[in-house]
Order: structure tokens, then sequence, then C-alpha cells
């Protein structure tokens, strides 16, 4: 396991099922989970977390993942952390507005496999 | 009195009248004299006339018909402000009626797409055999599982995309924009898939720099994904698919960019190929090869690409591949 694969990642999802299917198959990639379930408590993990990447859900209830995301990027602890949208919204103007918000991916969840997701996960943590 | 002064005009202008077609010759000048007199006549019968019936209590007729007619006026007037107001309130209805429909649209596709994503992933870890190991009997069924949520997937993609395009044919925002790098970033999101399949997806770039060029960055990336996709789609395992990116410079011809997509697919019949760009057309050895799409994404593409005010086209060979190549001007005209 090389150190690449120890890193956490922090996964912010409601629905419970999709959460430990992603969760499960990230940690057979041997990166840590660390979860949210909601926008309120989204931020709090992060910064108790301090993961290498987090995986965006926008449909949260209470604070929705726009403002969640926006929070992490005026949070100068955590702001650099890449925030990879995970989320079954897609319109043209989500794609803007969570990219404007600092994104670094937007990835329709449908149009992906588990495989898929592990493998921008790592993509993307070997561009950082 | 005013009667026997309407006879006299009569009887005078009469007589000038018929003297001169008696007796003149009629050429050219004279015709025109004769015309100016019929005129005047005219003028000199009616305005003694319309001097009796104003006498006569024309005046307050004519009062009340102009009287009648100002009404009238008003009338169509204040209906037509009226319905000014109406359409322009059925307008602002009918944004928000579009507007609504969008919202629900998005909203729709995002509660099927989830348990849709469940659905996919879970079959997909299975036949990994994630969760165990599996047997071939077990594979087949899963597979035929898999594809059929892909299926509905590509289904709710496409609506979205349909209905993308209707809320935005008019609403292009137009940005000078790289698009070689739009180009990688389409490229990069396709990673996965190649792999999969084991494809080789390469960027050819011409040896100078492509100039910017004004699109709408959105809608540009979705032309591409949409020929990338295809590509990715109908090229076996172990293909390849070229993105050439040129200028071109043909003498006469407003300055543009070709993309070219270049796949080792299956082809497209011949037969079949004049209707390629037709909503919800799929060729014969698509269908029969793969479940997935539903015939929108090249109508899809061939409307993005006139909506920049470009061209599409492409070259194919049954078992060969086949090659799109648009052609998008570097900047628009304006309107």
């Amino acid at each position: 396991m090389d150190t690449e694969t120890k890193k956490t990642i922090l996964i912010v999802e409601d629905d419970e099922f999709l959460r430990s299917l992603a969760a499960k198959r990230l940690e057979k990639e041997g990166y840590g989970i660390a979860v949210a379930v909601d926008g309120e408590s989204a931020l709090n993990v992060a910064l108790e977390t301090k993961p290498a990447l987090i995986l965006l859900d926008l449909l949260l209830p209470g604070r929705d993942g726009f403002e969640v995301l926006k929070q992490i990027k005026e949070d100068e602890t955590i702001k650099t952390v890449p925030v990879v949208i995970f989320s079954n919204l897609g319109r043209a103007e989500d794609i803007e507005k969570a990219q404007k918000l600092g994104a670094v991916d937007f990835l329709i969840k449908a149009n992906f496999t588990l495989d898929d997701l592990a493998q921008k996960v790592k993509d993307r943590l070997s561009k950082v | 009195m005013r009667a026997a002064t309407i006879i006299w005009y009569y009887v005078i202008l009469a007589m000038v009248v018929v003297t001169s077609l008696i007796f003149v010759d009629f050429s050219d000048l004279q015709r025109t004299v004769q015309l100016i007199l019929i005129l005047a006549l005219v003028l000199l019968i009616a305005n003694p006339i319309l001097m009796v019936w104003i006498s006569g209590g024309g005046e307050n007729r004519l009062r009340q018909i102009f009287g009648s007619a100002d009404v009238e006026l008003q009338n169509l007037n204040a209906e037509l402000e009226t319905q000014v107001t109406k359409l322009m309130q059925e307008t602002d209805h009918l944004q928000e009626v579009d507007k609504n429909k969008s919202e629900f649209v998005s909203m729709t596709a995002h509660q099927l797409r989830t348990p849709l994503s469940a659905i996919k992933w879970t079959f997909h870890m299975i036949m990994n055999g994630d969760l165990g190991p599996v047997t071939t009997d077990q594979r087949s069924f899963l597979e035929k599982g898999y594809e059929s949520s892909e299926k509905v997937i590509s289904v709710v993609n496409d609506w979205l995309n349909l209905d993308y395009l209707e809320a935005n044919k008019k609403k292009y925002q137009f940005v000078f924009t790289d698009i070689c790098e739009l180009i990688d970033g389409v490229v990069f999101e396709f990673n996965p898939r190649t792999r999969e399949k084991n494809l080789a997806l390469v960027v050819e770039r011409p040896k100078s720099n492509i100039p910017l060029v004004e699109v709408d960055p959105i809608k540009f990336s979705m032309i591409m994904e949409n020929l990338i996709d295809n590509a990715v789609k109908y090229t076996p395992n172990n293909g390849k698919i070229t993105i050439t990116v040129n200028d071109d410079k043909i003498n006469g011809r407003e300055p543009a960019v070709e993309v070219g997509v270049a796949d080792s697919g299956i082809g497209i019949p011949k037969a079949e190929q004049e209707r390629l760009f037709q909503q919800f057309f799929r060729s014969s050895n698509v269908a029969a090869t793969t479940p997935r799409g539903s015939g929108l994404g090249l109508f899809i593409v061939k409307n993005l690409v006139e909506g920049h005010g470009g061209t599409v086209h492409f070259e194919s060979e049954e078992g060969k591949g086949t090659k799109f190549i648009i052609t998008i001007p570097l900047k628009q005209k304006k309107v």
C-alpha cells in the first residue's frame, strides 16, 4: 500500500446505501473514509479529519452542497482540499455554479461505476 | 341660390370639356390639358355639393361620423392596450412555466438517477466479485441487469439534454476560448471508460497555435462529449480514437477551426447515412451491438454546432470506422 492510498476521503452523502457502497469501494483502494450525512455536519467533519479529497453531494438535508462548498473554500485551514462534486444533479448551470465556487470536478453518479470513481479519485489525488 | 350656382358650374365646365374634346387634336400636351380640365370639373362639382350638404345639416352628420369614429378608435386603442398587457402577462407566465418545467425535469431526473445509481453500482460490484465469487450463469444475468440500468440512465440523460437544448436554443454565451484546453478536459472525463475498453484516445494538435475560438464553452463541451461518447461506445476493445484540431484556412471562407473525431469502430451502413442526424435515429448495426443510446446524441450535436454558426459532416465505412468533422467559425457573426 503506497502513501497515496492511505489518505482520507470525506464522503458527504445523505443516501445511506450509496454512501456505504462508495465507502466500501474506496476502502478497498486503501483510503481512510470519513462520512458526513448532511450539510450541517460536513464542514465540522472536514475540519476534524482534514481529508485529502472531499466527495460532495449537492442535494443534502439542511444546508445544500453549494453552501457547504462555499464554506469549505472560505475556511483557511481546508480551502485547498480538492472538492469533487458527486451528485445526480447535473444541469449546465449546476456545473457552472460548482466550478465558480471552486469545485475541481463534477461527477454525475449515475454516469459512473464505483471503479470509475476510484480511478477518478486516484487521478485527482495524483494531480495535487 | 346654391342649387342655381351648382347648375351653372355644371353647364360652364361641361361646355369647356366638350369643346376641348371636339375641337382640339389629341396630342400629348392636349391630353394633359384635358385631364387637368376634367380634374377641375370634378373638384368644382364636388365643392358646391359638399357645401350644400353641409348647410343642409351634413355638418352635424360629419361630426357624428367623425365623433363616432373617434370613440371607436379610442375603444380599439384601449382594447389593444388590454391585449398587449394580456400578452405580456401570458409571456411572463409561459417563461415561468418553462422555468418550472426545467426544474421539474431536473429534479425528476435526479430522483430517477439516484436509485438507478444504486442498482448500477450494486450490479457492477457483484459482477466484479467484490461481494464474493459469481458463477458464469450468474454473471450473464447480472450483465443484463447492469446493461438495463445503463439504458434507463442513458434515456434520462438524453431527456435532460433535450430539455437543455430546448430551454437554451437561443441562449448562447460566447466567449473566446482555448478549445484545446476544453477538449483536454472532456477527454479526461472519458479516461475510466477508455481504460475499461483499452482504447487509445489521442488528441493531435497542429504545430502552430490554434487561435482562441468564440464558443459557448458549456455547449461546445456537450458537442465533444456526444461525439467522443459515440466513438467510445461503438469502437471495439483495443481500438483507437483520434481527435484532431486544425485551423481551417481555406481561401475565400471565413476563418474557422476544424475538429475531427475519428474512431476505428463499427462504421455506419451506407444506406442509413443520410438519416444519421435525425432525432431518435439509430443505425441497424449500432442497435444490434449496444443497448445504450436513444438516437438523440447526433441530433443534439448538429443543433449545437449550427448554434455556433458551424457545420458538421462525417465520413464512414462500415466495419472500418467513422470520422466526424465539425467546423466552427473563429468569430461569431454579430446579430
